[in-house]
């Protein structure tokens, strides 16, 4: 089974896109190109490759993709605060520069 | 704590809310929450889109839970930040004292000839492989420099009681450098028992130490993992285990089992053995891949599907017991709940990033080589030094614990960089294993999607807070084995 995947380009990150190829790279490798509109994600099966439908992989697929979509949306939403608590984690520990 | 939240904390925020850094997975349809500091929420799926949307209504149930874990914050709760920060202080604070377990393997020598043994063995008769006074006197001076207020040295083998001379050597050496230091010392002798005699019970009596043994389950499976010469090896691990506990008391003597092919056909025969010689619970582990696990392909015999569907039926087991009124801990389990459900890190090397190797234990080969796990001792015993981070003859403490050899893999294997693990809902249980990733794939940090580590602890905590979240009975069993 060889098969095809198009994301939106305008509306998918691509970032999510390679974070879910990087979960299923124990079932396969997903070759990631771009055309003028769309991200096309190449499926290849690994030879002991337990995908046994492909639609299934492929909604499976999406959904991770929405996921990964949604992380990122939650750590750049959450990056300053994150370092700020880590900041005052480690501001009496002498390994900060103000610390 | 206090009881009850003030009354301010229920009234509503009319400048909406900030969220806080979290994670989030999927298990049986529900969503799982997690929060840099591993509090942890289960919702729906509609929340968590309306939380990260900025659109959860501030009057409902979810938003005050989402607030009082920290997940978000508000107008009425700007503390929180503070208080995670003070959290993740808490459950670092614990590596800047460095490791506090000492591992000196005091002889290659062993009687026992086990397949899946992840030292090489050497035959009874060959003192070469013996460590010398000298090699011990230096171990114990490296030891005692540490940070650590508390030293535990452990003797490994091999069988140790083999080498028992040196053991009191150490001992004796240990207990007199310390008098002017003044940590907090003990002693833990990993032996199989089979060469335990009174005299050296009478001695460990002396002197406090305590006997961690192995218990692989019934005569027949016990055996069959443990061969000797006699085929008696389950015998005298038993009569051992009365003997240490009539001498030195109780719970001064704990076992381990390891799992092979032969144990994953029937957890129960497994725990009821342990039960039947008394112990309060037992350690479900997998077989690590070193050694003669892997020169054996004994290691290859199960991968770690099969190990946790043995585990998970244990469990089930186990807990069956502890309804019927025994309480009877699995050890993995109660670990992995400590840490998700208290600030106290259980200091379990494996579930620790930055990764426990050098740093959560260190390990003295009996030739003077120092290695930062037992594991990395295994991969050298087949040729790779990788983890051989110094040597007693020519370094001290500061050149081993500042050595690339040291840092590179703590460095390159953390968690909170690693691709999968940095976006984890899990991360904050879990820990890094630079020695089994290297050991299986070649580098420190290893392929997540992959990974026997991964597979295994993903499904274990995901299982265990799944079990924890929907049943009371379970949640109170859970409870009682971290109490």
């Amino acid at each position: 089974m060889s098969s095809s995947l198009n994301f939106d380009s305008q509306c998918t990150n691509l970032e999510a896109i390679k974070k879910a190829a990087y979960i299923f790279s124990d079932r396969c490798a997903i070759d990631v190109s771009e055309n003028e509109s769309s991200f096309i994600c190449k499926i290849i099966p690994k030879k002991d490759s337990t995908i046994d439908n492909t639609e299934d992989f492929e909604i499976e697929f999406r959904n991770e993709v929405l996921d990964q979509e949604l992380r990122i949306e939650i750590a750049n939403k959450t990056d300053g605060v994150k370092n700020l608590i880590l900041a005052f984690a480690f501001s009496k520990s002498g390994l900060s520069d103000n610390g | 704590m206090a009881k009850f939240k003030e009354q301010n904390f229920f009234e509503k925020s009319e400048q909406g809310y900030e969220l806080l850094p979290f994670r989030f997975a999927r298990i049986n349809g529900r969503v799982l929450l997690t929060n840099i500091v591993g509090e942890y929420f289960f919702t729906k799926d509609k929340v968590l889109k309306s939380l990260v949307d900025g659109t959860l209504p501030n009057d409902s149930e979810d938003y005050l839970n989402l607030r009082s874990l920290h997940f978000i914050c508000d107008d009425q709760t700007q503390s929180a930040k503070q208080l995670l920060g003070i959290k993740t202080r808490t459950k670092l604070s614990n590596y800047s004292n460095l490791t506090s377990l000492h591992m000196f393997v005091i002889s290659l020598r062993c009687e026992h000839s086990c397949p899946y043994c992840q030292v090489s063995r050497q035959s009874d008769d060959k003192i070469a492989f013996d460590m010398s006074y000298e090699t011990a006197s230096k171990a114990v001076d490296f030891a005692l420099s540490g940070p650590s207020p508390r030293i535990k040295i452990e003797f490994q083998g091999g069988e140790p009681l083999l080498n028992f001379d040196t053991l009191k050597f150490i001992v004796h050496d240990a207990k007199e450098k310390n008098e002017t230091i003044g940590k907090d010392l003990s002693f833990v002798i990993a032996t199989n028992l089979a060469v335990i005699t009174d005299e050296i019970l009478d001695y460990c009596k002396l002197h406090d130490i305590e006997i961690s043994t192995s218990l692989d389950g019934p005569a027949s499976l016990h055996n069959h993992n443990r061969p000797r010469p006699g085929n008696n090896s389950h015998e005298l691990a038993t009569q051992g285990i009365k003997k240490v506990r009539e001498k030195l008391g109780f719970d001064k003597v704990n076992a381990l089992m390891t799992t092979t092919d032969k144990s994953l056909e029937d957890p129960r025969i497994i725990i009821d053995e342990y039960l039947k010689h008394g112990f309060s619970g037992i350690f479900l582990r997998p077989l690590s891949p070193y050694g003669f696990a892997i020169k054996t392909k004994k290691y290859n015999a199960y991968g770690s599907k099969k190990w946790f569907e043995f585990y998970k039926s244990g469990l089930e087991y186990i807990l069956e017991i502890n309804k019927s009124g025994v309480h009877f801990r699995e050890f993995y389990s109660s670990t992995i709940l400590k840490k998700i459900l208290t600030l106290k890190d259980p200091g379990y090397v494996d579930l620790r990033s930055p990764a426990g190797i050098g740093i959560g234990g260190i390990v003295y080969n009996y030739d003077g080589k120092i290695f930062a796990s037992d594991e990395g001792r295994m991969l050298a015993e087949m040729g790779d030094n990788t983890f051989e981070i110094g040597n007693l003859a020519t370094d001290n403490f500061k050149d081993v614990f500042l050595s690339d050899k040291l840092l590179d893999p703590l460095e390159q294997s953390m968690t909170t960089s690693a691709p999968r693990c940095s976006e984890c809902a899990f991360e904050q249980y879990c820990g890094a294993d630079p020695v089994f990733h290297y050991a299986t794939t070649g580098d420190f940090l290893g392929k997540k999607a992959e990974s026997d580590f991964c597979y295994r602890n993903y499904n274990t905590f995901s299982h265990l807070l799944d079990a924890y979240d929907s049943n009371l009975e379970t949640r109170s069993i859970f409870q009682s084995w971290i109490n």
